[in-house]
């Protein structure tokens, strides 16, 4: 297909989603996945689905919708629940008008306080780096954020990760009546010294200390195996709750829109894919637009 | 030279759309065709069940909902089971969230449990919703929870709600509960209120961030710990209400498929090395 | 000079010993500040947010006028931003009487429309993705090639089939020590919190050093390489 019809197909896609978002609303179906609820999100989970085959156009038009949508949310979510009510709430905490508009913040019961143009100036320097010539004052903001950052996390991971957790690593090694609970502190001793040795780098790893800090390394690798299997035990659970909606997705009186739609994209891809075979140069990206 | 290679070496070069649709079929069998496996409970999931079950009538929970859609499948079934434990014992809940998605996902939950249990809003629950800057907040309501937390979600004023009566800073809840998906999550939560305040404090985290917060479970920091899926379908088995046990199937098949993966993926690279070696 | 590298390290310094004051004396007025210098960060935060937005845009308007490689995807995106912008700032799907800013979270809104059936669908299925790419991966790329990957790998078998019914069921007529879930717990509890615990420790003094880098003034690369 030429890129105009790419171009002209995607729009009318978009455009009959927000046109179906709001016919979903206008005609009483509630908020949660029900009904068109079903046909949109079957369409777009296997839109996804769809790049485990190759790169293709369904899956190019999600991510790009995911991309678009997301960056909206993000900015709506944000401005509602912060500069709306603690900045514009602080700044005009009363009825007024401005330049004939009427300005009213006073439901979020805030007294007024100028303190908060600082903030206010900060962020619209922060919005300058869009102009490369005055980008610099962004910095201004920037150094805000950095110092505060600092001087939050400086004190915090000091006291909880660093303090606390070498305070709680050395515990009684011999428990009377309780050998194996004596064991594991001493274990758990072991590990910490000789993990914390390994990632002392000003010593060459050589003799004594180079056995020590190799057995750190092994507590490093149990602690990696560890992590590797709750990444894998997390990311089946994130696809067990996709299968999942497939299935509550797929039933008669929502006219089976996760088989429906499952069925059409294997078709599709499949003559796209017949169509296109041998020419792509690249295997995973077979459907060019 | 591809043709000399053994079975179990070409093993190693499997197309990967086959790994996939094998686990695709892994997972997707079992949701269909429940095994009804028994899930075993494990200490740091009984310990968590322990700190919420000894809590009196009355307390007022911070609950705080750090997920969103993408790790709903883990961390929702354990505010599911949370909830149901918390008003069953008439405990109050006080909902924040430090990620945008958190309030949706609060938002519905509650409305879930309003009928339930005839909960009233402001009196038995609130839900004041997300507020943007992750660890700046926790640090900020520390101090003064009004300053940033004005208004709950539905715009009424907070010094207006019940539940808040005498809740002037974080310290003054009696216990947290974070529901955390990664950053900002558990780990800001201990380092900027429960451990700086002394406030007991105790979460259900996505498997991927367990090891980031094991240590302070084994510190005292914060009271046992819900280790993603699995963590949910011990404590709704405790709890003896909730779905994620029946997804246990599920992950039970993927996970034996993938460590056989490992095995023959493992096995096909011996071979191929000794081959080589030999060669 | 002066405006660009001297004001804004000026700023971290004031900023970080403020905030790092009032830890310890969390009296007037530094707990009053702590309240507020907060806020304002959560507010310059949000700007942020909206520099990320508008990035996009700009992004999003040169690939369609340069007709770059799927330049014609940058109209979908632009399509769903102006979609949900519109939803989460004008007053269109809002119901009745409900005030915008409410209205995000109201029954019957858009924008909660949008939130629940096409963002929840894309955000969630981008991530369940990564379940296919972690089982190709372990299948092609964890090799047993020395002691330390064989540790790695064993202990990650374990932890994956002892966190499971099916872990517990295929040992449960062993003896106790020698049942998976065991077996697992035993790893997870000690010898992988006592790694887990070193590199924690290791990061926080990392992030000590650094954040007192930055307030110091020493470490300046959030400056960027033009000065």
């Amino acid at each position: 297909m030429s890129k105009d019809v790419w171009t002209i197909v995607s729009i009318v896609i978009v455009a009959a989603l927000s046109a179906l978002s709001v016919a979903a609303i206008s005609w009483g179906i509630d908020n949660h996945e029900i009904g068109f609820g079903f046909w949109i999100g079957s369409l777009l989970t296997m839109g996804i689905m769809s790049y485990l085959y190759a790169d293709n156009p369904f899956y190019k038009f999600t991510e790009h919708l995911f991309v678009g949508v997301s960056a909206s949310y993000w900015i709506a979510t944000y401005y509602w629940t912060q500069i709306d009510t603690n900045l514009l709430g602080r700044l005009f905490p009363e009825k007024t008008s401005f330049l004939g508009m009427t300005i009213d913040f006073s439901r979020h019961g805030h007294e007024q306080n100028l303190w908060y143009l600082i903030p206010l100036v900060l962020g619209l320097f922060m919005l300058a780096r869009l102009i490369p010539s005055i980008g610099w004052i962004s910095r201004w903001s920037l150094s805000f954020v950095v110092g505060l950052y600092a001087g939050l996390r400086s004190y915090g991971y000091l006291q909880s990760n660093v303090m606390q957790q070498a305070k709680e690593t050395f515990r009684p090694i011999i428990i009377p009546g309780d050998f194996w609970a004596g064991f594991n502190h001493l274990v758990l001793v072991v590990g910490v010294v000789s993990a914390l040795l390994y990632f002392f780098f000003s010593k060459e790893h050589k003799g004594m200390f180079g056995t020590i800090s190799r057995v750190g390394i092994f507590f490093l690798m149990v602690s990696f195996g560890a992590a590797f299997g709750f990444a894998v035990m997390g990311r089946i659970s994130l696809l067990i709750g996709r299968f999942d909606f497939l299935i509550r997705a797929s039933t008669a009186e929502n006219g089976y829109p996760s088989i429906v739609v499952t069925v059409l994209m294997v078709a599709i891809l499949s003559i796209l894919a017949m169509k296109n075979k041998g020419k792509g140069e690249d295997e995973d990206e077979l459907f060019e637009p | 030279m591809a043709n000399d290679k053994s079975f179990l070496e070409r093993l190693g070069d499997l197309d990967r759309r086959w790994v996939f649709i094998i686990i695709g079929l892994s997972v997707f069998i079992p949701l269909l065709v429940p095994l009804g496996l028994e899930v075993v409970t494990t200490p740091t999931t009984v310990d968590v069940f322990n700190a919420i079950d000894s809590l009196p009538a009355g307390t007022r929970v911070l609950i705080s909902f750090e997920y969103g859609p993408s790790t709903q499948p883990e961390v929702e079934p354990m505010g599911v089971a949370l909830l149901h434990h918390l008003f069953r014992k008439d405990c109050r809940v006080i909902a924040t969230a430090l990620w945008p998605d958190g309030q949706f996902m609060s938002a519905r939950l509650f409305e879930l449990f309003e009928a339930e249990y005839d909960l009233e809003w402001g009196v038995d629950y609130v839900n004041l919703g997300f507020r943007p800057g992750a660890e700046a907040v926790i640090k900020g309501i520390a101090k003064e929870f009004r300053a940033n937390y004005r208004t709950d979600l539905r715009g009424n004023l907070v010094e207006d709600l019940p539940i808040m009566d005498g809740i002037y800073k974080v310290a003054d809840v009696d216990f947290i509960f974070t529901l955390s998906a990664g950053y900002p999550g558990t780990v800001e939560w201990i380092l900027y209120a429960a451990d700086p305040y002394n406030i007991p404090m105790s979460s259900g985290v996505t498997a991927i961030q367990v090891n980031e917060v094991i240590p302070y479970v084994d510190a005292g920091q914060c009271y046992g710990i819900l280790a993603g899926m699995s963590g949910a379908a011990e404590y709704e088995t405790l709890v003896k209400k909730g779905d994620a046990t029946k997804f246990m199937d599920a992950q039970s098949i993927a996970h034996f498929l993938i460590v056989l993966f490992i095995i023959l993926g493992n096995i096909s690279y011996i071979v191929g090395r000794r081959r080589q070696r030999s060669a | 000079m002066f405006w660009k590298t001297q004001i804004p390290v000026a700023i971290v310094f004031v900023v970080g010993m403020l905030t790092l004051v009032q830890w310890f004396i969390p009296h007037r007025p530094f707990d009053q500040l702590q309240v507020h210098m907060t806020q304002w960060f959560d507010i310059i935060a949000v700007f942020a947010v909206i520099l990320g937005g508008l990035n996009l845009l700009k992004l999003q308007f040169s690939k369609i006028i340069n007709r770059k490689k799927d330049w014609q995807y940058a109209i979908v995106t632009l399509v769903g931003f102006a979609v949900m912008f519109s939803y989460g700032f004008f007053r269109i799907g809002v119901p009745g009487e409900i005030v915008m800013g409410d209205h995000l979270q109201a029954e019957n809104s858009h924008f909660r429309w949008m939130f629940f059936n096409i963002f929840t669908p894309l955000s969630a299925t981008m991530f369940a993705l990564l379940a296919f790419f972690v089982a190709s991966a372990s299948y092609r790329a964890f090799r047993i090639r020395n002691t330390e990957a064989t540790l790695l790998l064993v202990a990650g078998m374990i932890l994956m089939l002892g966190r499971v019914p099916l872990g517990a069921l295929l040992t449960k007529n062993l003896p106790s020590f020698m049942q998976l879930q065991n077996i697992q717990e035993w790893i997870y509890l000690w010898p992988n919190v006592a790694g887990a615990r070193a590199i924690m420790i290791g990061i926080g003094l990392g992030m000590v050093a650094t954040s007192l880098r930055f307030i110091l003034g020493i470490e300046k690369s959030f400056l960027g390489g033009d000065e």
